[in-house]
């Protein structure tokens, strides 16, 4: 019998309406928020959307996970207070990768990318979510928590909890926390320069709870005060119809692939970073970079070579 | 999935894009600073020539001198700037009437454009895209 164990996000809600209205308020009082009308409405509208979507693949999702576990798990670990804090540990440490992945594979990116594209950043940006990322391979990063023998409806409230985190980093009405803080957490600071379309931010920060993956794995990059963050994608929606924006880059997808010349082409199209083609006609953000930096070093702009490398395709 | 907090969101969502939209109006408008400010920051090797701002401010078309072969399109969506650099394979088709162009896009996030102009500035825009594209049709015949 799985543990019936409650559903964090869904009992956010009401916290989170709440504080969309204390930063709006605190944005108009102050100036340092900023709203906009329409893309609030897509942003909030893709986050119930989503869960909408969530709600509808839940049983599967459960089943599938619950197979995995009874069938191939090494051990079983139980359900203790320590099992519950190793599996948030672990499950950010898989959410770490998918959105790694999230960012440098298109198929990926084509769930992922909505909650990028909005132009701005404050708490209903949080809520702008996907309702596609069941078409994605995502689901495959956690069955290796489930393999050790933590039980699926643990891994999902944790999951839950860290979602619930990321509410509150996606404002600008915070500075910075404690220097601790900053080291240990994923942050306002933090995660304003892993939204930010600057060529110097780009593929950075993809933390959920702790920033200490990042500073692991090589993509961690600081906000720099010289270099203030702009919201958004590299490429900018054209639209706030929440249907275009849910699957615009799924069209993307199908129409490269149709069009594509030979089998290579065609899997590159759905596997390969966002921005690839066979001819080097659009810009890769590895290639965005590259631009990037050579610019600097043309200007005689130190730092441009402190920015993290560019990584290899996913 | 709880029905009532479904609806209850749906509600608070109205609610708080409402309030956002109050306490946060939108008044810009493009002008030349920001068509080119958005276009060079979008495209940093774009050498701008002369920019067409249609008469709402809310689209603006650019002739570029560098890169070869496109056009700038510069779009507020909201309060923020989208652009694009367009080629001819990014338009399939481009209508005029007395005082609008409409621009049917290869671009799934807005499919088509229309800019309200006045009327030396729609000949010089009809000018451009002209010979840009040779796609332009009166949009009476179309």
């Amino acid at each position: 019998m799985p543990l019936d164990l409650p559903k964090p996000t869904e009992f956010a809600v009401p916290a989170f309406i709440f504080f969309v209205l204390v930063e709006m308020i605190y944005g108009w009082k102050t100036g340092r928020a900023k709203f906009e009308g329409k893309d609030s409405l897509t942003s909030l509208f893709m986050g119930l959307g989503s869960t909408v979507s969530g709600a509808i693949t839940a049983s599967l999702t459960f089943v599938v996970a619950y197979w995995v576990w009874e069938n191939f798990r090494i051990f079983d670990m139980g359900a203790s207070w320590p099992v519950f804090a190793l599996a948030l540990v672990l499950d950010d440490l898989a959410y770490y990768w998918i959105h790694r992945f999230g960012h440098r594979s298109r198929w990926m990116w084509a769930a992922h990318v909505i909650h990028h594209s909005s132009q701005h950043y404050n708490l209903t940006t949080a809520l702008r979510q996907t309702w596609t990322s069941q078409l994605t391979p995502s689901f495959l990063f956690k069955w290796p928590i489930f393999i050790l023998g933590i039980e699926p409806a643990i891994v999902f409230f944790c999951a839950g909890l860290n979602l619930i985190y990321q509410f509150w980093f996606h404002t600008e009405a915070i500075d910075k926390m404690p220097r601790w803080f900053e080291a240990i957490f994923n942050t306002p600071s933090h995660h304003r320069v892993h939204h930010a379309n600057n060529p110097k931010y780009l593929d950075s920060n993809y933390a959920g709870i702790f920033i200490i993956w990042d500073r692991l794995f090589g993509t961690f990059v600081p906000e720099d005060k010289n270099e203030p963050c702009r919201y958004g994608l590299v490429r900018d929606l054209g639209t706030f119809n929440p249907l275009r924006v849910a699957f615009h880059e799924w069209w993307g997808i199908v129409t490269d692939v149709w069009y594509a010349k030979g089998f290579r082409n065609k899997l590159m199209f759905l596997i390969a970073p966002p921005g690839w083609t066979p001819d080097g006609s659009r810009k890769t953000s590895d290639m965005i970079k590259a631009e990037w930096r050579e610019r600097q070093e043309k200007a005689g702009h130190k730092g441009a070579a402190s920015v993290a490398p560019p990584e290899k395709a996913a | 999935m709880d029905l009532g907090l479904t609806l209850g969101s749906l509600v608070a969502i109205v609610i708080l894009a409402f309030l956002a939209s109050k306490m946060f109006p939108n008044r810009g408008r493009l002008d030349d600073d920001r068509v080119s400010r958005n276009l060079m920051r979008y495209e940093p090797d774009a050498d701008i020539g002369d920019i067409f701002i249609d008469a709402t401010g809310k689209f603006a078309l650019v002739a570029l001198k560098s890169p070869a072969e496109n056009l700038g399109l510069v779009r507020l969506l909201g309060d923020r700037a989208v652009c694009r650099l367009l080629t001819d394979a990014d338009i399939r088709s481009v209508f005029k009437d007395h005082a609008r162009i409409t621009l049917v896009l290869n671009d799934f996030t807005q499919p088509e454009i229309t800019l309200t102009m006045s009327n030396d500035t729609l000949k010089s825009v009809a000018d451009l895209l002209e010979a840009f594209t040779n796609k332009l049709e009166s949009a009476h015949a179309a």
